[in-house]
């Protein structure tokens, strides 16, 4: 019997250490430790492989490991890694919104702590430094911009049927008359994006709001001082409602938009004929695209601005930008070495070539992007008068990635009038 | 990739070899203690994981969760009765609260009636027939929610240009109809049943099931007897089978009714809440991760288990009553 206990006793730790151990994987623990930082970020797949590539001169350089943790579902899990007490050393949320929300929680550093704000700001396109603020303080550093206000166009069949393309916006409606008459259909777009549907409409409401009304409107609707039943948001709405509504325009109407992924929608560009000649949308649209056409996007696609000047608008050419920012989490030393490297304006070059990434930094080396597509997607960037982040995506969580997608696609589907849509919207803007 | 399939295996191996190990060794430490205590003491050893466990798992979250209501989005600040009264007055919360009640009342019942069709009418088949029927009607239940969801938004699927791919269309357009988005038709909650049809495709074979037990264990003599004195076999049905399977009727109704509160995966995959066919479960996912309104979902949370604790205790008290009668 004696003889027995140790054994016992062996049995009882392994299960005890099994227990504790019992969650393993890559980027569990709390932040990095000694000389490992982790990165929880929106990337998956060739994207979280092209993102690791683009730090390994950094992990030669510092003997540093950086840990990357990519995940779809990147929002839901950095909220509970903040309220499971488990952040990661840096995230790269692509919503101010969620930024600044995860600032109120006090899981984020002011950018201050890792970097020179000043000159970074000096060499980042203006205006993206000011998203990632919370009351006046910056927190978010811009690690990849994408430009949302491109029109795209399928390259052969538009030289075949004799389009130009469009300059100005009434060049776009004639553009969009002259396909109508010839039997076919303008428009492709695609609102559907299963939890997240209704995102690519409100991308089109805040191009008509620049367009209308000019970057200064913009920015008080943004931050609630303009309400959503203001007149000038209203007409944001109508417009982008007569894209959608006036017949023949898109395939099914608002139905076939709202049931149409965003992802699908650009495959009718490339049917032979084409389903559709048009599409607004962000650059990052190309990853969706059949493998053939990825495989050489200039001779398949054009990517040219969203045109502005509306008539009675305002007559600048905004552009309408998002991206991807890092936000440092904890005190880690080395995380804040990560952060000064990925601040760099050569950062990114890698990612760059091997296609989908586009530079926040205006003295980025355009010639390393692999094709003329993603050049001209940087020249949008390049030559706006002014650049503004998506809206959406800088209002609060219960907003932005809420009422504003979910009212506006009842809106488009016919449940519910405009001015119905609007004051739900603006009722639930939190205080 | 490897790290989930490890850590699968771990969590089998601690749940199925750790935790009996785990009681012989608090037992054998019980047994070096001496005397009365050791006795006193043996049931709370033997009790206390499992009651560890659900106040860990169960009786902490649902506390925290009643705190979370009287706070602010983030949670940080005490705010009083403001989220009910936000939630309350809400006016597509209400639009959620009726499709809920829908989905309440015609699920379970549908389920049920289903359920003991089939088990009615697959007992007067050959035994290879019968098992042939029960196992096809069977079988969704195998399947998750989320994957039901999946093939059914194949059936419901819509495209507006090029081939289309949906079964319901295909039926439809054969009978002459026009393409429709279907999970969009909003119009007397017409989308909001077509959901409920995947909800009782998966279920009706639970159902079935425990019907079919009941109907089986009906004496073949009250039968005998009721066919003697003259009734037809609709009559036998209502009048001799279903008193007698009544209990079994109840609890399935119950069990489904339970399910139908906690559902959201159908919606959540299907519509994501869009085209009015938002219900309470998922209105807290939204809440909770898109909105990210922890006040908020913690007040949905809050109101849901206000509604299923009622429906708990009758299943557990005619659960009761019946062993009672045993």
């Amino acid at each position: 019997m004696r003889s027995r206990r140790p054994v016992r006793l062996t049995v009882v730790l392994s299960a005890m250490s099994l227990l504790s151990a019992a969650c393993l994987g890559p980027g569990g623990g709390e932040g990095g430790g000694e000389n490992v930082v982790t990165v929880l970020g929106t990337w998956t797949d060739a994207e979280a492989k092209a993102f690791e590539e683009s730090v390994k001169p950094f992990e030669e350089e510092t003997g540093v490991d950086v840990k990357y943790e990519g995940s779809r579902n990147f929002t839901e899990l950095v909220v509970a890694r903040v309220q499971g007490g488990n952040p990661p050393d840096i995230s790269t949320p692509a919503q101010p919104g969620l930024l600044s929300d995860l600032v109120q929680q006090d899981a984020a550093l002011p950018l201050s702590e890792s970097v020179d704000v000043q000159a970074l700001q000096d060499s980042l396109i203006p205006g993206l430094i000011e998203s990632g603020q919370v009351d006046g303080e910056a927190y978010g550093l811009p690690m990849k911009l994408a430009v949302k206000s491109a029109l795209w166009y399928p390259v052969p069949e538009f030289e075949e049927a004799g389009y130009q393309v469009p300059e100005t916006y009434p060049e776009l409606v004639d553009l969009q008359r002259q396909i109508a008459r010839d039997g076919e259909t303008p428009w492709c777009i695609g609102a559907e994006s299963a939890e997240s549907t209704g995102w690519p409409i409100t991308d089109w409401i805040e191009e008509y709001v620049l367009r209308l009304h000019g970057p200064e409107v913009y920015d008080q609707w943004i931050s609630h001082e303009l309400p959503f039943n203001s007149p000038e948001i209203k007409a944001a709405f109508e417009e982008f409602g007569k894209v959608v509504n006036t017949k023949g325009n898109v395939a099914g109407g608002a139905r076939g938009v709202l049931a149409t992924n965003f992802g699908d929608s650009p495959q009718g560009l490339f049917e032979d004929p084409p389903n559709c000649y048009l599409e607004r949308q962000a650059n990052f649209i190309t990853g969706f695209y059949p493998e053939d056409v990825q495989g050489d996007l200039d001779s398949n696609v054009g990517a040219t601005y969203f045109p502005s000047g509306i008539q009675g608008g305002y007559q600048g050419d905004p552009v309408l930008v998002a991206g991807e920012y890092a936000l440092l989490m904890t005190d880690n030393p080395d995380a804040k070495q990560l952060m000064k490297f990925l601040a760099q304006d050569s950062y990114g070059q890698s990612w760059a070539e091997t296609g989908g990434y586009l530079s926040p930094h205006q003295g980025f080396d355009t010639s390393v992007y692999p094709d003329d597509v993603t050049r001209s997607l940087q020249e949008i960037a390049a030559e706006a008068d002014v650049a503004r982040f998506d809206g959406s995506d800088a209002m609060p969580g219960p907003v932005g990635s809420g009422s504003f997608w979910t009212e506006s696609v009842a809106w488009l589907s016919g449940d519910q009038d405009l001015d119905t849509t609007l004051k739900k919207i603006d009722e639930s803007w939190p205080e | 990739m490897i790290y989930k399939i490890l850590n699968a295996l771990i969590v089998v191996f601690v749940g199925v070899v750790g935790v009996p190990v785990l009681y012989f060794a608090l037992n054998a430490l019980v047994n070096r203690i001496p005397g009365r205590l050791r006795t006193w003491l043996r049931p709370y050893v033997f009790v206390g994981p499992a009651l560890a466990m659900v106040g860990v798992f169960l009786v902490y979250p649902a506390v925290h969760t009643v705190i979370l209501s009287f706070r602010d989005r983030f949670g940080q600040e005490w705010v009083g009765f403001s989220n009910y009264v936000d939630v309350a007055t809400d006016a597509s919360m209400r639009e959620v609260v009726f499709n809920n009640i829908l989905w309440i009342v015609f699920v379970p019942t549908l389920t049920v009636a289903i359920g003991l069709a089939v088990a009615v009418l697959a007992d007067r088949l050959k035994t290879t027939a019968e098992r042939v029927v029960k196992s096809v009607i069977f079988l969704p239940m195998a399947i998750s929610f989320v994957g039901a969801s999946t093939i059914w938004l194949f059936v419901y699927a819509y495209r507006p240009s090029g081939e289309q791919i949906g079964l319901l269309n295909a039926v439809w357009t054969l009978f002459g109809g026009e393409q429709q988005a279907w999970t969009q038709l909003s119009a007397g909650n017409l989308n909001d049943f077509l959901l409920m049809v995947i909800m009782i495709w998966l279920q009706a074979g639970f159902a079935m099931v425990l019907l079919s037990a009941a109907i089986k264990n009906v004496p073949v003599e009250t039968l005998e007897a009721a066919r003697i004195d003259g009734c037809n076999e609709w009559q036998i049905f209502w009048q001799v089978i279903v008193p007698q399977v009544r209990a079994t009727i109840l609890v399935v109704l119950t069990t489904v009714t339970i399910f139908v509160l906690k559902i959201f995966d159908v919606v959540y995959v299907m519509t994501g809440g869009n085209f009015r066919t938002d219900i309470v479960a998922n209105r807290f996912i939204t809440e909770l991760l898109s909105a990210r309104n922890f006040g908020a979902a913690a007040v949905i949370v809050v109101a849901l288990l206000m509604v299923t604790v009622p429906v708990m205790v009758l299943n557990i008290r005619r659960f009761r009553e019946e062993e009672a009668t045993r």
